[in-house]
């Protein structure tokens, strides 16, 4: 640009002609090249000064989101122990898993079975929550899967909504789950810190069930 | 003469090295700009740069590829900017936004950090991307996220699995592990530009994890949930007690694994139900045939000899 710049100030000069014309025209030229070293200078400061507007701007965002997420987790903690009754539950809107929409009950049901044995926690407790929530089947309302709803919840550090399927559990008193149930209230309270209930629930299953198995779980002297 | 330029060619690179650079740029491609932790100048960028510790890359498009302090490979993709930082305890690179592939096969670890979240790299393959979420990408070896601001929350990943942190649904944790789909890792690695070799081990990563979930959920057929139901075992109890936690000398964790062998027989029971008391088996009782006495067998014999014999008119 500069030696095109150049050429056409010399074309100029060549037809102006004479001394006067030449040196008023070098003098221009000389002011136009130290015009444009200037905008060179001035571009490459103003690049510069882009760059740190970019990093500030990049900076000031880091630190906002850094600042969210801090204050996101303060948040979602309270909300979370209140909720489920513990800081790092998991609760049904929070869980991002969707299954097929063309699974029916029976393959819910079956996934989830698979993902409880499997340990694929929070997977388990919604492919079960959702099998037994669409279907009438009286299989999916047995005590025994309720438990298993009640463990899935639990195993993802939902007490609250694990303890509802324990409590259904419970209301049947001759089921044969009745006692687990009892003593996954008692593991779900003693998670919450909430002793004193976890040792209502001990006692109500040693006043109840003295001689069952899950008793000698909790009290050493009862396995001798 | 070659000594002393191998010599002088050493000091050069231990100089750069153990200055203040924390990487060098081998390959790069796009609009490609770094500007240096003090702001002074902004690079010029050719391959083989080195780059000065807390210097910021910015990559509007295209890839670059870079070799950091640590021996870590990093390579970035579009629309993203990171900064490089080095201390003597960790070598880190805070990811503001984009993504970025991480490998530190044979190196030292590498702590990547977004906004959200943090994960420490340890002789694996990684991929993170940052936009909204922090989403972290296994591709080969463990990796952990975890929440940056509360490091007791972390979620392990396996090859071929993700993890996502957005605090914006109602959790404080990573979501649970999950088996990455192909197309995903594909988009993934399509906007990285990665090259063709390491992009092939990332697919065959995610296809293993994919096979063995397959395979085990073919294996265990979900009709084989237990079916077992508790059969109360009446134990004698020696003096009664209060039960508590404390008395049962076991473990949480032991109850819990109990408990679940009676509601899912294929939980694994690691030394548990031994302790607990079996049910002594009953005594076999075996009908011995009592032999007849001999006075009783001659009556019986004459008896029968008495009888009409078939087809003869009784007397």
């Amino acid at each position: 640009m500069a030696i095109f710049l150049m050429l056409v100030a010399c074309v100029g000069l060549f037809k102006a002609g004479g001394a006067i014309a030449w040196k008023d025209s070098f003098h221009r030229l000389f002011h136009w090249a130290d015009r444009f070293q200037e905008m060179a200078e001035s571009n490459k400061l103003l690049r510069l000064e882009n760059k740190k507007l970019q990093i500030d701007l990049e900076n000031l965002k880091f630190q906002k989101n850094e600042d969210w997420a801090h204050k996101q987790t303060e948040k979602n903690k309270a909300l979370l122990l209140a909720q489920a009754g513990s800081e790092e539950a998991s609760t049904p809107p929070s869980m991002t898993y969707e299954h097929s929409l063309d699974l029916n009950s029976n393959h819910l049901f079956s996934l989830g079975i698979y993902y409880f044995n499997h340990r694929e926690d929070e997977k388990a407790a919604m492919a079960l929550t959702q099998a037994s929530k669409h279907s009438e089947d009286a299989r999916f309302h047995e005590l025994k899967y309720q438990m298993m709803l009640g463990i899935a919840w639990y195993r993802v550090q939902n007490y609250v909504l694990a303890e509802s399927y324990f409590d259904e559990v419970i209301k049947y008193n001759d089921s044969s789950y009745h006692t687990q149930a009892m003593v996954w209230k008692a593991l779900s309270a003693k998670k919450q810190h909430r002793e004193r209930k976890s040792q209502f629930w001990l006692n109500a299953l040693l006043e109840k069930y003295p001689h069952a198995l899950e008793t000698s779980l909790v009290n050493l002297k009862s396995r001798k | 003469m070659m000594l002393l330029k191998a010599f002088l060619f050493f000091c050069f690179l231990s100089q750069a090295w153990s200055g203040t650079s924390c990487g060098r740029v081998e390959d790069f491609g796009g609009n490609l700009e770094i500007l240096d932790g003090g702001r002074l100048h902004p690079q010029e960028v050719k391959p083989q740069i080195l780059l000065p510790c807390g210097s910021w890359v910015s990559l509007k498009q295209g890839w670059v590829r870079i070799h950091h302090l640590s021996g870590a490979k990093i390579h970035a993709g579009v629309d993203t900017f990171f900064q490089l930082q080095a201390s003597e305890k960790q070598h880190k690179l805070v990811l503001y936004h984009g993504e970025v592939f991480v490998d530190t096969s044979g190196t030292e670890s590498l702590l990547l950090v977004s906004p959200q979240a943090q994960s420490w790299v340890r002789q694996a393959k990684v991929l993170m991307s940052v936009r909204d979420t922090t989403q972290l990408i296994a591709l080969k070896n463990t990796a952990c996220l975890e929440n940056r601001l509360d490091a007791r929350y972390q979620v392990q990943l396996h090859p071929g699995e993700f993890s996502i942190l957005d605090l914006k649904l109602l959790r404080v944790t990573p979501s649970a592990p999950r088996v990455v789909s192909s197309s995903d890792l594909k988009w993934h690695l399509n906007l990285l530009q990665l090259k063709a070799s390491d992009q092939q081990e990332a697919i065959f990563f995610s296809e293993q994890r994919k096979k063995q979930v397959t395979k085990s959920f073919l294996k265990n057929k979900p009709n084989d949930f237990a079916e077992e139901k508790i059969q109360p075992t009446r134990t004698k109890i020696v003096k009664r007690s209060i039960a508590s936690w404390e008395s049962s000398g076991w473990t949480e964790a032991e109850i819990e694994k109990s408990l679940l062998k009676h509601i899912a027989g294929d939980e694994p029971i690691e030394g548990v139900l031994h302790e607990l008391p079996q049910k002594k088996p009953k005594k076999k009782v075996t009908l011995v045939p009592q032999k007849i006495k001999n006075e009783e067998e001659d009556r019986l014999l004459q008896k029968l000899a008495q009888l009409p014999a078939k087809g003869e008119e009784p007397r």
